[in-house]
């Protein structure tokens, strides 16, 4: 009787019993790590099967769902824009390129990661590229002591692009200094097979940025102390860099030197026309796939030169991710842990691997061993020392297309070298003083 | 055959000759071009072996392109089957029937004033109505965007081919006792035919081409035209001629079909005969 | 425009009067309620992104806080547009090369359309094809003529080459690029004129053409006396939309040259899209709107006034 009830009642209590611990267990281990979909803007790029790949591994790991909306590089930022002005923003997730990201960093149209997960501290090892993921309000700049407004996710910069195959027949090393890629490219060139050197000069002011750069000029400075900003664009060191960059376009490239877009050097170095270019880091997928490259294997990857082997200044190229600010908290909180796990070695390392430009320095040079990796990312992680960052206020697409323009007109010779940096110079002083900025007064050359 | 022997018949066919080839020339550069892989694309060489990778591209994948084309027809016959009928009304309201001369004028003005507005004016203020509304990344708010769009273009084709009408034709049917929504179904609609047609290809062709408004007010598959699935080629990166090639072809196909159908419109013949005899 | 005068109902009126019922209204009012929804579309839907656009050229628009902030700043995004190069390149650019394409695109237009609709075999063949560019979507025109006139690996300096000519650097030298352009716009969109002007040609009464060939009168007469006059609305129609259209053209240049070498294929449009989008100053962005549709406003004034001015003649 006795053992009757208890066969009855007892087993059935504990089978209860036990179903219910094991699903509060669950529950509990859930609730630590669900959270509820996001979507991610993001644009058709060489790195998005990887960003794709990376996604799949996150929902693996974590049971939260990731969308992925893919849309064409142009219609990025007015997307973005849409986004961040409605009501309630469609994406949990931007991506955020560096020469607009200031627009939403200023305009306070992502939210810090301070104000949705105050405990997190960004890793050492992730590369900040001159404090690119960083935003000072108060000074109206990406500086060290910024909050942390958007994490990197893909890590351009410039890298010497060159044909190791063509330096390996003449006996010559990789350039380090802008005298050697002159002496380098007068060897190579050898019309119309291949051509020694190209710039882009469609746009042209991020190629540019690496000769500006290098010669340790800048477009504007900040004096953080008076909080002064200075045009520095008319400055010697600009007038050897743009000397130099104007030297190299016209010596050793094709005859449509005039209108050379991102997309054409990429063909001419693929289809084996071209010595060497510097080009962002992504690149680099168009020389090893065989459907697009006639010249598998014999590209090499170097960093950026300069004026001498010390000065390079490979330009950051950078994309973050920002969290939009018009959206509830549990979306910005999904959003956010979604990103903090990006960041970590074991999802750098397979973002790497799938294809992706990583961010983090110990991947880099984990990889830079790699024998499928090493031919480029070792370059990156020589480059790292030298890392220089693009103008970042708000004003900056503007700035930029005063820069795109004057050295247009530089290159078909409608204005002199001297004209080009004066004209720009005068141009971007206005549009400063017009935002407000403490100007220091535009010296005289 | 005696006609094309006179000088202005050697003129029209050397004319016509010299335009078809000129027409056709870099549509067959093109369509070859979709057959190749990208690395002999860039590489610049005559022949290659052809390939259907391009195609297949478009299909699979991240291509999406069945999808994208239902999206595309829908929007585009969508919003061309209701332009058709609102600015045929309108057309005929507006030039058969007796208005205040200032009236006419502003409705014109109107019409002409919003075919000026740069399409991105309308950018933002439609992406907020279509996302209030729940139709935002579908196709009915492409199509409440190209009724805007091509609207004023088709009142104004329209106006131009109803003023043609004879006015016998409509006194006739008057006296044969039609209402005036049957005037204008039975006896005035046949005769401008050519004009419809005319303006239903051109507004089905501007909705079809769209990029703008596709690119603001989609951002999946679901609502995406084709357009934007071509415009995902040309990166920043590397512009991927092989499957951009391919997809304009693709994307042209349709267009071309319709046109083949809806041309033989647009023909004498229908005009004759109403007012004779 | 063709002036009418109203439908005269001296006739017996339709079976439906009587009892006046909702089809009696529907007839007697049916000229409101025929143009009603066009205009009920357009007010809906248009009214206000106008009336923002032209606030916002007096204003100075922006993200602030999250927040998109107006101040109001008078006229000065107007003055600025003259101290600005770059908008002042565009400006003469887009004039240029919209009087020249519509010019030629017009005259093309007619020609073959002309040429066609008295082509009696092959008749569909040649109208199919010579409408076929304007059904290519723009981005694939941009493409298409990349692929022609790229330097390295382009159709015609390939078989220039293969003559043993220069090749040249069609899109990359000042002397070059802008006509390049026009080449591509000229045959993308003269098949738009081309089907307009067919399809007006095509609904044309044919009773007077052929009284003036009873009459004895040349081809070449016949043409101009007769069938050019009565197409010329609907050549005016077809200018007139085509130039609004060419103001805006947009996918083309971006892909082709980006508005370079220098700025001489800057046009206003791309500008325009570049000033409110990315760098956001669109307070400004509405201005350079504002001041292009008083220009399109120009254009088709003119328009209206030869048009007023030869239908007087004829």
């Amino acid at each position: 009787m006795n053992q009757n009830h208890r066969t009855q009642a007892g087993p059935r209590f504990r089978r209860w019993g036990i179903a219910l611990l094991l699903t509060a267990a669950v529950c509990g281990v859930a609730s630590a790590q669900s959270q509820p979909p996001i979507t991610i803007l993001i644009n058709t790029s060489p790195w998005l099967p990887s960003f794709k790949s990376l996604v799949s591994q996150y929902e693996k790991e974590t049971g939260n769902k990731v969308n992925l909306n893919v849309v064409p590089f142009s219609a990025m930022i007015q997307k973005s824009l849409n986004a961040v002005s409605s009501k309630t923003s469609e994406y949990d997730i931007l991506n955020l390129n560096e020469q607009w990201y200031s627009q939403f960093y200023s305009g306070g149209l992502v939210t810090p990661i301070k104000d949705i997960d105050p405990s997190y501290t960004l890793p050492k090892q992730v590369i900040e590229y001159a404090y690119a993921d960083r935003w000072d309000p108060k000074v109206g700049a990406s500086t060290k002591n910024g909050e942390v407004y958007g994490f990197p996710i893909n890590g351009n910069i410039q890298l010497l692009f060159y044909r190791k195959d063509l330096f390996a027949k003449h006996n010559l090393q990789p350039p380090k200094t802008w005298a050697d890629v002159e002496k380098d490219a007068k060897i190579l060139n050898d019309p119309p097979n291949v051509y020694g050197f190209v710039t882009r000069t469609s746009p042209p002011n991020y190629n540019f940025q690496a000769w500006l750069h290098s010669y340790g000029g800048t477009i504007i400075s900040l004096d953080q102390s008076t909080g002064t900003w200075s045009v520095n664009i008319d400055n010697a060191a600009a007038h050897q860099a743009l000397d130099e960059w104007l030297k190299l376009t016209w010596s050793y490239s094709p005859p449509n030197y005039a209108n050379m877009g991102q997309s054409d050097e990429i063909s001419l170095m693929a289809s084996g026309h071209l010595a060497m270019f510097i080009v962002a880091s992504a690149a680099e997928s168009n020389f090893t796939n065989p459907n697009t490259s006639s010249v598998v294997g014999k590209i090499g990857a170097a960093v950026t030169p300069g004026p001498t082997a010390d000065a390079r200044a490979p330009t950051s190229g950078i994309w973050v991710m920002g969290i939009p600010h018009n959206l509830p908290k549990a979306k910005q909180l999904a959003a956010a842990k979604f990103l903090e796990w990006a960041m970590t070695k074991p999802a750098e390392l397979a973002y790497a691997k799938a294809g992706g430009v990583p961010v983090r320095q110990d991947v880099y040079e984990e990889l830079a061993k790699d024998p499928k990796y090493g031919w480029w990312m070792q370059a990156v992680a020589d480059s790292t020392p030298y890392i220089k960052a693009q103008v970042r206020i708000k004003e900056t697409p503007q700035i930029l297309s005063v820069i795109d323009r004057v050295l247009g007109q530089a290159v078909i010779k409608k204005m002199t070298a001297d004209q080009a940096l004066k004209q720009a110079a005068t141009e971007i002083h206005q549009i400063m003083v017009k935002g407000g900025y403490k100007m220091a007064p535009l010296s005289s050359q | 055959m005696r006609r094309s022997l006179t000088p202005y018949g050697l003129l029209r066919t050397v004319l016509i000759v010299v335009a078809v080839i000129a027409t056709l020339l870099p549509v067959l550069v093109t369509l070859v071009t979709s057959f190749k892989i990208p690395r002999s694309i860039i590489a610049g060489t005559w022949f290659s072996t052809p390939t259907l990778q391009n195609y297949a591209a478009l299909f699979t994948g991240s291509g999406n392109f069945l999808r994208l084309t239902g999206n595309s027809l829908i929007a585009s016959l969508g919003s061309t089957l209701i332009i058709i009928v609102v600015a045929s009304l309108a057309a005929y309201s507006l030039t058969r029937f007796r208005w205040p001369r200032a009236w006419t004028v502003t409705v014109i003005a109107l019409l002409l004033f919003v075919q000026m507005l740069p399409p991105i004016v309308f950018v933002g203020p439609f992406y907020l109505i279509s996302r209030n509304l729940g139709i935002y990344d579908t196709p009915l708010a492409l199509i409440m965007a190209y009724m805007v769009l091509n609207l004023p273009l088709a009142v104004f084709i329209l106006r131009n081919f109803f003023a043609d009408v004879p006015r016998e034709l409509e006194d006739a049917a008057a006296v044969d006792g039609a209402t005036r929504l049957g005037t204008f179904t039975r006896i005035v609609l046949p005769i401008t035919t050519p004009g419809i047609a005319a303006t239903g290809i051109l507004t089905f062709i501007f909705a079809w081409n769209d990029f703008l408004f596709a690119l603001s007010l989609t951002t999946t598959p679901r609502g995406m035209t084709i357009p934007v699935g071509v415009a995902n080629f040309a990166q920043n990166y590397q512009i991927l001629y092989g499957n951009l090639t391919a997809s304009a072809i693709y994307a042209a196909v349709p267009a071309i079909v319709l046109v083949v159908f809806a041309q033989r419109y647009i023909t004498k013949g229908l005009a004759l005969g109403a007012v004779k005899g | 425009m063709s002036e009418t005068t109203p439908v005269t109902r001296k006739a017996k009126r339709p079976a439906t009067t009587g009892p006046r019922g909702v089809r009696w209204l529907l007839d007697a009012g049916f000229k409101y309620w025929a143009l009603a929804p066009a205009l009920a579309i357009l007010a809906l839907l248009t009214l206000y992104p106008a009336v923002q656009l032209i606030r916002m050229s007096f204003s100075s628009v922006g993200y602030a806080g999250g927040h998109i902030a107006w101040s109001p700043v008078g006229l000065a995004n107007f003055t600025q547009i003259l101290g600005d190069a770059t908008a002042m390149v565009a400006f003469r650019n887009t004039l240029v090369f919209v009087a020249i394409t519509v010019a030629c695109e017009t005259l093309l237009g007619l020609a073959l359309a002309l040429a066609v609709s008295e082509s009696r075999r092959l008749s569909g063949f040649y109208r199919t094809v010579l409408m076929l560019p304007v059904l290519i979507p723009p981005i694939g025109i941009g493409a298409m003529w990349l692929m022609m006139y790229d330097f390295n690996y382009g159709f015609i300096d390939k078989v220039l080459s293969a003559l043993h000519l220069t090749p040249q650097p069609w899109l990359a030298t000042t002397r070059l690029a802008f006509p390049s352009i026009l080449v591509v716009d000229i045959w993308h969109w003269t098949s738009f004129l081309f089907l307009i002007i067919l399809a007006g040609l095509e609904s044309l009464p044919q009773d007077i053409n052929e009284a003036a060939q009873i009459d004895g009168a040349s081809h070449f007469q016949r043409l101009w006396h007769v069938t050019l006059p009565l197409l010329r609305p609907t050549i005016t129609v077809a200018a007139m939309l085509r130039t609004i259209f060419a103001f805006k053209i947009f996918d083309e240049i971006y892909l082709l040259t980006n508005g370079g070498p220098g700025d001489s294929t800057q046009v206003i449009t791309p500008y325009i899209q570049q000033v409110f989008f990315i760098q956001g100053r669109m307070g400004y962005a509405a201005a350079l709107a504002v001041v292009t549709a008083l220009l399109i406003t120009i254009f088709v004034i003119v328009y209206q006034r030869v048009d007023a001015a030869l239908s007087g003649q004829g």
